[in-house]
């Protein structure tokens, strides 16, 4: 296994000119590369490499093989990346794509009602779960902290009094129903957030916060399926086995696709396009992000961009000020109040927290605001716009009541910031395309945005679809990686039709991004 | 008319003579001859396959400049293992993995066979399958190459390939600031 010795090439040639390969099968060989991290760090190599890895041509084809993984969620809170068991674990080398075992049954549960069933979407199937014992609920809410759970063991109960005695709102009551033993029990944790992996709690309503009702309950899905960190994390709670009590045959089902969801991919790819979207990465609620599946093929790059980025905006003057309001493309617009001034716009900056740069936007001039605004009128809202093929061109704020400042763009020189300066993410990007629609009217109220790595190697967010922004579908939405590309929608909240909202990546022209309803 | 039958018969004579001969005979830049058969030289490079068709091969050896013979062996040798597993033809369409769609994943055998290739044969090997235009071999050997980047430092990967560093301090250290994402173990 020597390298140089046999190698012509390599022994006789200069330095500068040591390439084992001509270009054209540099770029055959990068082409299987399937994850862009690998691509980048090849680039990093040599000259050469990065020549071939950031040719328009070649990240034309690599983007059309190479369908982006979802990396994570943002929202106002900041990044949550898709997760990964094993919160330590190095990228494996040999197997990130193989990674994403775990494919969950989602659960769910009926609105206004105490009838839980644990169901995947994706297939339509579902097991309802017995009742919540009385006492056990009787139990969880019989003190502002929770206390007296049936079974705890010593450690449990330690860590349930560590968190008593941290701030009560942020404890968040679960009942956890467990495959393993067929048994409710009741849980407390930090926040939603931290879930273990496997229970889906994504809505305020079915997750109990300490001190409110607690007619409504969590459940969760946290069965034999569940892999290591969220058993070792929930251990305590689970007991060995009795009789778990559903139909042998749907949990052989369900077993059997978690074992590989590569081959259930493969089975059902013949069947239909939707029973090929197979991983659930994991919910969306007002919270955040609550990955479920570990470890995700895209954990290693997502951790590592969550490290790289900086989502408390540190290199901002005086960051504890600043207050997201608005993401797209990797760029955040964040604003701080002027003080005193009720009828100014407040001070905006766009930064992109990757590399942690930023752009004062210059204030708007008084006599420009006032020959715009009526008397009365209130700024209200700032938002990050596209505007014209190149991300690097958009850049806008608006207040409610004007939809567009007149006059020309000289005039309202304050909308452009230096916009090349903070625009760009990155060297190897292709900054010809953009996947955002141009007109960003539908989405304006939700914080929730997807993160979607671009194989361009550049960072992009993904708006929700409008439908699921406008409270119609509300948060009882997830967000699954479909796989192939798709990011998929299933919804379950609206009782007719139930329909399936999809992002659809076109190889070929990335640009074209659309929720699609599906009957 | 007689001179179409008469062409017609050399026709089928020399299909005759080439049923006969069913291999063809390679010569690699160094000189040394390897056989092969010719239906799958045809079938797994179009450019073996085009010289059969045109005519161009020399029963005394087809002169392949561009291959030595360690790499030529192994394209022959690859060539024959093929030839044994075609019934596993279909197992290759069935087995298309999602995670990399747009590539058939190597066999077994596959991948042993270039598994047990050096780095330099494996590295003449895909340049001789890209010029002999044998596009699961090329496949085959690219995933392999690609493989021995999957998860490696920039390092690490330079020495892989035996490659300089041609980047300068200050160019190194900007790459790795934009692509600090890529950079997991750091």
């Amino acid at each position: 296994m020597t390298t140089s010795a046999a190698r012509q090439i390599t022994g006789d040639a200069p330095a500068a000119d040591t390439l084992p390969f001509p270009d054209e099968l540099l770029e055959e060989i990068f082409l299987h590369l399937d994850d862009a991290a690998d691509l980048a760090r090849a680039s990093a190599a040599c000259t050469s490499f990065r020549r071939v890895a950031s040719a328009r041509r070649f990240l034309r084809r690599f983007r059309s093989l190479h369908a982006p993984p979802l990396l994570g969620l943002v929202d106002l809170d900041g990044f949550h990346p898709a997760e990964s068991s094993e919160p330590p674990t190095p990228p494996s080398p040999s197997s990130p794509s193989r990674g994403d075992g775990f494919m969950g049954p989602s659960a769910t549960h009926a609105m206004a009602s105490e009838i839980l069933v644990v169901c995947d979407p994706l297939h339509r199937r579902y097991v309802q779960h017995p009742p919540i014992p009385n006492d056990l609920v009787l139990d969880e809410t019989a003190a502002t902290g929770i206390h007296g759970l049936p079974g705890t063991d010593q450690r449990r109960r330690e860590i349930t009094d560590q968190r008593r005695r941290e701030i009560a709102t942020n404890v968040v009551a679960a009942f956890v129903f467990t495959f393993d033993n067929g048994e409710w029990r009741g849980t407390t944790y930090h926040s939603s957030r931290s879930l273990p992996h496997g229970l889906f709690g994504y809505d305020a309503a079915a997750i109990c916060r300490t001190g409110e009702a607690m007619d409504r309950v969590v459940r969760s899905a946290n069965n034999a399926m569940t892999t290591s960190a969220a058993r070792r994390r929930i251990a305590a709670a689970a007991a060995p086995a009795a009789d778990p009590p559903f139909p042998d045959e749907i949990l052989e089902e369900i077993f059997v696709r978690l074992a590989d969801a590569d081959d259930l991919a493969r089975a059902s790819a013949a069947s239909s396009p939707r029973a090929a979207s197979s991983a659930a990465s994991g919910l969306v609620d007002p919270d955040g992000f609550h990955p479920v599946e570990p470890p995700h093929r895209s954990a290693p790059a997502a951790r590592a961009f969550e490290r790289a980025a900086d989502p408390t905006f540190s290199f901002l003057p005086e960051p504890r000020r600043w207050v997201v309001c608005d993401t797209r493309d990797g760029l955040v617009l964040l604003f701080r109040r002027r003080v005193g001034r009720a009828d100014a716009f407040d001070d905006l900056v766009v930064c992109d927290p990757l590399h942690r740069r930023y752009v004062q936007l210059p204030p708007i001039p008084d006599d420009l605001v006032a020959s715009v605004l009526q008397p009365g009128w209130r700024p209200k809202r700032q938002e990050l716009r596209p505007s014209g093929l190149r991300p690097s061109t958009w850049l806008a704020a608006e207040t409610t009541g004007i939809h567009r400042l007149p006059g020309t763009d000289e005039q309202r020189g304050w909308r452009r910031g230096q916009r090349r300066e903070i625009a760009i993410l990155g060297d190897l990007h292709d900054g010809g395309e953009r996947m955002l629609d141009d007109d960003g009217e539908q989405n304006q109220c939700c914080g929730l945005r997807l993160l979607l790595w671009q194989q361009r190697m550049k960072f992009s967010i993904i708006d929700l679809p409008p439908k699921l922004n406008s409270g119609l579908l509300g948060s009882h939405a997830i967000i699954v990686d479909a796989g192939e590309g798709m990011l998929g929608a299933p919804n379950w909240a609206a009782p007719e039709p139930r329909f399936t909202l999809k992002k659809e990546f076109e190889a070929r022209k990335c640009a074209e991004l659309r929720w699609c309803a599906e009957a | 008319m007689e001179v179409d039958k008469g062409k017609g018969e050399a026709e089928e004579t020399r299909k005759v003579a080439e049923a006969d001969r069913d291999t063809v005979t390679l010569k690699s830049s160094d000189g040394k001859l390897f056989e092969v058969s010719k239906e799958a030289a045809a079938r797994l490079s179009t450019v073996l396959a085009g010289m059969i068709a045109g005519g161009s091969i020399d029963d005394n050896g087809t002169d392949l400049k561009q291959i030595g013979s360690e790499a030529l062996e192994n394209v022959v040798d690859y060539c024959n293992k093929h030839a044994n597993s075609i019934p596993s033809a279909a197992l290759i369409s069935s087995s298309i993995s999602f995670n990399t769609a747009p590539f058939k994943e190597p066999e077994e055998w596959e991948r042993k066979f270039v598994d047990r290739l050096s780095h330099d044969a494996l590295f003449d090997l895909v340049e001789a399958a890209n010029f002999l235009g044998m596009e699961r071999l090329l496949d085959v050997t690219c995933h392999k190459i690609s493989e021995m980047m999957k998860g490696k430092s920039p390092d690490q990967i330079r020495e892989v390939f035996n490659i300089k560093n041609d980047y300068t301090k200050e160019e190194l250290e900007e790459i790795r600031q934009e692509l600090a994402w890529a950079f997991y173990d750091d």
